[in-house]
């Protein structure tokens, strides 16, 4: 008796689980970098990834916040943010096959591994769970962010 | 029988940490539900904080919605993830966390029976109306699940319009106070011409000899060294302040556009 009023508890709690996690779950998630990898994605390293990132403009979307911001990285290290109509300058460098930066939007540097995946490339920041970023790569400092 | 206590005791051990996760899923994303007066379905507003939590200004926004005949609730985006402020760091919560508890919230609104789920738009401050824009861009619009809600309008109150893709799926007004030095209001401007003909308008109200967070009423002038600001050469330093014409300004202009963009849908 005891044991089937627990299963029927037990049923209806899942249930309602189930429910509620459905209900909660709106926005498709973006893929983890071992989702990234299970689908034959590679990453970029070494003079590749130096020759991918200078004087190259990198436009980067995010599907989760709608934010598309252009960034120009200098040869020299410097790289140029587009705020709209105002540009921020900070420091990149490449570490551990690693594109690393200082942030606009906090004080610390992140560091984040590139993805390519057919014609996609992604980025999968290292200490995140998820790859947030689509890159695409354009010779030259084509917005003029650094003038 | 010691079989049978086993599969007892798996299953009160599974029985009470699936009721743990229920009650954790299940804690409301509507801080402050506030409902007009009447039995409903009532048009909605999901009301998104800035930098510094929940302050003043959302009561009062609040009231002023529920006297028109609008619902509202708050949507905290802090506390679940112990966070008190995120003017110095503005990574401390992502934007795209920002954005899913603005759909969670959405959701559960629109399941309740005295909302009209086809009548709810978000409207935000300052970082919350960044939120604003990303939960209404098309690239958002594009992650959602079949089947999931959609915001009807969006109200964004001083925000960054630096950062956000210029496609939107829904209405949008900004309010932006001319004197604005932590998201100027030329950014909002600019982005609103960026917008391709045909696509839901995109309005900016730029309010007379306002700073920034003007509807804090309690607010004196005052800069603040440490915030973080994307648009000043040093990245940090702004300047807030209270303005009453300027947050009655903004009233007036909520009104207008919330009884355009919140229209019964036909046959409704």
């Amino acid at each position: 008796m005891l044991t089937q009023s627990l299963v029927r508890r037990f049923a209806v709690a899942i249930s309602a689980f189930l429910v509620t996690a459905v209900a909660v779950a709106q926005l498709a998630p973006p893929p983890t970098e071992d989702q990234l990898k299970a689908a034959g994605a590679t990453q970029i390293k070494g003079d590749d990834l130096a020759q991918m990132l200078r004087n190259q403009t990198l436009e980067h979307t995010n599907l989760q916040s709608g934010q598309a911001i252009f960034i120009f990285y200098r040869e020299d290290g410097r790289r140029f943010v587009g705020l709209g109509s105002s540009v921020r300058e900070t420091k990149w460098w490449i570490k551990d096959d690693m594109r690393c930066e200082d942030s606009v939007a906090g004080r610390s540097s992140v560091c984040q591994k590139i993805y390519r995946h057919g014609d996609t490339l992604r980025i999968c920041t290292a200490g995140e769970a998820q790859c947030q970023w689509l890159v695409e790569a354009t010779p030259g400092d084509v917005r003029k962010l650094a003038q | 029988m010691r079989h049978r206590r086993q599969v007892l005791g798996a299953l009160v051990g599974t029985l009470l940490l699936f009721s743990g996760a229920v009650q954790a899923q299940q804690a409301s994303r509507l801080l402050s539900l506030t409902l007009p007066a009447g039995p409903g379905p009532h048009p909605a507003v999901i009301l998104l904080h800035g930098c510094s939590g929940i302050l003043d200004n959302q009561p009062m926004w609040q009231q002023f919605l529920r006297d028109r005949g609008y619902a509202s609730a708050n949507v905290d985006s802090f506390t679940l993830r112990r966070v008190s402020e995120i003017c110095t760091d503005f990574t401390r919560v992502r934007m795209p966390d920002r954005v899913r508890d603005a759909y969670d919230a959405l959701v559960e609104m629109a399941d309740r029976p005295d909302i009209d789920a086809q009548r709810i738009a978000v409207m935000g401050f300052s970082n919350g109306g960044v939120a604003t824009l990303a939960a209404l861009t098309r690239a958002v619009e594009s992650q959602l699940m079949p089947g999931s809600p959609r915001f009807r309008a969006g109200v964004a109150v001083y925000p960054d319009c630096a950062l956000t893709s210029p496609r939107f799926y829904a209405p949008i007004l900004t309010l932006i106070g001319e004197l604005d030095d932590w998201t100027p209001a030329a950014e909002c401007v600019t982005l609103g011409q960026k917008i391709a003909p045909g696509r839901p308008a995109f309005t900016t109200n730029v309010l007379p000899k306002a700073h920034h967070a003007f509807d804090n009423l309690n607010q004196p002038y005052h800069y603040d060294g440490n915030a973080r600001n994307l648009h000043k050469h040093n990245g940090y330093g702004a300047t807030v302040e209270g303005n009453r014409p300027a947050t009655e300004l903004a009233r007036q202009a909520v009104e207008i556009f919330l009884k355009q963009a919140l229209v019964p849908a036909e046959g409704h």
